[in-house]
């Protein structure tokens, strides 16, 4: 035990013992018990003198006194320049081009506002990313390549502030974790949803990107219909220490092993959300897992199992070789023979 | 806590965004650090607004927003202290609401410096006192969130409180 620690520990001691006493006795004991150390007398005497002021000017035997913290006038005052990474953006700000607005979430990846580019004249969502956290501007770049039904399309990636920012289309809907939870969903239906997030990914894959982060809080469900994945590749911070970024119920192994991840890592993750919403619990339960409300309605095919069982492997070599190859086998209406049907039966 | 580290950007914003309406144009604002947390409760958590269910109760979140909200003035503060070069230290007001009339002016940098300090020595005393002074929980609440006893809970304040004074001592006074 360090001797700080302990120096402590005997100062409370002391305390507890001598607070409800009376003088003189209390200054008698204090000199008995701390004679040996006056800077430690000192202090408890400093604690005792505190505790008897307090005790005079209220009965400390009721509820602890009620302390508000009130924040001198100017102290959150936003108009200082500072770096963005220890700040975010008020109503009405600019950021590049885009007129902030409203903070619609916040979560491990950075925040969402609302904002509005005035120079075409739209509405847009923008990230930023979380305080201490930084984007890779390469992987923001990679992102607006992209342009597919399933992926929420990229307008404008910049600095503001030392800090890369990522202008993109606001999507209205709930995340596919709150669409399975309004209601029991029908198997077919839940499926048509995953496989649409599925091309998603492929999609990305294809591009070059990973996820790096998927789960069902990280795809859309718009209200006008489409399924879109978010928070592509943001998933990281340099500088820090394995796992980063991710959510661990939905990491693959070798992601929270800290090792190099693949396509096959969002595969993994993407068969844990999947097995969640059709059987209603995750294939590894966690101690903090947030399980949905209800399970898909009606029987899950037997392919389908096999299909995200086989992707759910440890081993990244036996699941399978990419989201193409996944979303194939989802879509078939019977089983296939020869070797992908053995590698089905035989997964774990 | 792991969920903490998931949830607090979120709690942590919007705690920010609350407090800089409040103190937008130069006003004084009239509700405190834990009236702040109160209402962050409220807008994120109350019923219909927390769909994900995240949050396993009222203690549970302030718990999560005291943090925080220790932090979002933390942050202030030394933003200003830099913007500033070298002029003073940022006082805050801790008003003592059980006996009105009485307040307790305190550098909130040394507050939270010595509370990092307490932490190292007696992880649940710096526990109870940031609890108590940025999140506004009750004895009863601090009891359930750090699942001891009540007596534990205001023997643990006294503790703290007497501690944190003879610590920082001329900073620490009641008016």
């Amino acid at each position: 035990m360090s001797t700080l620690v302990s120096r402590f520990q005997r100062a409370m001691n002391v305390f507890d013992a001598l607070c409800e006493l009376p003088e003189p006795e209390r200054s008698r004991l204090l000199a008995l018990h701390c004679g040996d150390d006056p800077s430690l007398c000192a202090a408890v005497r400093a604690m005792l003198d505190h505790d008897a002021a307090v005790a005079r000017s209220l009965d400390h035997r009721r509820e602890p006194p009620a302390v508000e913290l009130l924040a001198v006038e100017g102290v959150l005052d936003d108009t200082l320049s500072v770096p963005a990474s220890l700040t975010l953006p008020g109503l009405g700000e600019r950021v590049g081009r885009y007129i902030v607005g409203e903070l619609l979430g916040c979560g491990g990846m950075g925040a969402v506002y609302q904002a509005w580019d005035p120079e075409l004249e739209r509405e847009v969502a923008l990230k930023l990313p979380r305080v201490g956290g930084i984007w890779l501007l390469d992987e923001a770049r990679a992102l607006a390549r992209l342009a597919h039904p399933n992926v929420v399309q990229v307008y404008d990636v910049g600095r503001h502030e030392g800090e890369v920012y990522v202008a993109m289309e606001l999507v209205r809907g709930p995340t596919l974790r709150q669409w399975l939870a309004e209601r029991p969903r029908p198997v077919a239906e839940v499926l048509a949803v995953f496989r649409a997030a599925g091309r998603g990914l492929a999609a990305a894959h294809a591009g070059g990107l990973i996820h790096r982060d998927f789960k069902p809080d990280n795809v859309i469900v718009a209200d006008d219909g489409r399924v879109l994945v978010v928070d592509f590749g943001l998933a990281r911070a340099t500088g820090e220490t394995p796992p980063v970024g991710g959510t661990p119920a939905y990491m693959a192994p070798e992601q929270l092993r800290g090792e190099e991840l693949g396509e096959g890592s969002d595969q993994f993750s993407f068969c844990i959300a999947l097995h969640e919403a059709l059987l209603g619990e995750r294939p590894f339960p966690s101690a903090r897992a947030h399980t949905l409300p209800y399970a898909a309605v009606g029987p899950v095919p037997h392919h389908v199992r096999a299909a995200v069982s086989r992707g759910l492997a440890i081993d990244p070599r036996r699941r399978h070789p990419s989201m193409t190859s996944l979303l194939a086998s989802l879509s078939l209406s019977r089983p296939r023979c020869g070797t992908s049907r053995a590698a089905a039966v035989g997964g774990p | 806590m792991e969920a903490a580290a998931e949830i607090m950007p979120e709690v942590y914003s919007y705690l920010r965004n609350v407090a800089q309406k409040y103190c937008r144009g130069g006003r004084t604002p009239t509700v405190g650090a834990t009236g702040l947390v109160h209402e962050a409760y409220l807008r994120l958590c109350a019923a219909g607004t927390d769909r994900d269910a995240r949050w396993r109760d009222r203690e549970h979140f302030c718990a999560v927003a005291a943090l925080a909200m220790r932090q979002v003035l933390v942050d202030a503060c030394r933003r200003r202290l830099a913007a500033k070069r070298g002029g003073g230290a940022e006082q805050v007001s801790l008003a003592d609401a059980g006996t009105p009339g009485e307040s307790a002016t305190v550098d909130l940098l040394a507050l939270d410096a010595t509370l990092g300090r307490l932490a190292r020595l007696d992880e649940r005393l710096a526990r109870v006192v940031e609890l108590r002074i940025f999140g506004g929980l009750t004895g009863d609440e601090m009891a359930e969130t750090l699942h001891v006893s009540r007596r534990t809970v205001e023997t643990d304040w006294r503790r703290a409180r007497a501690w944190l004074a003879s610590e920082l001592g001329a900073a620490w006074r009641f008016e």
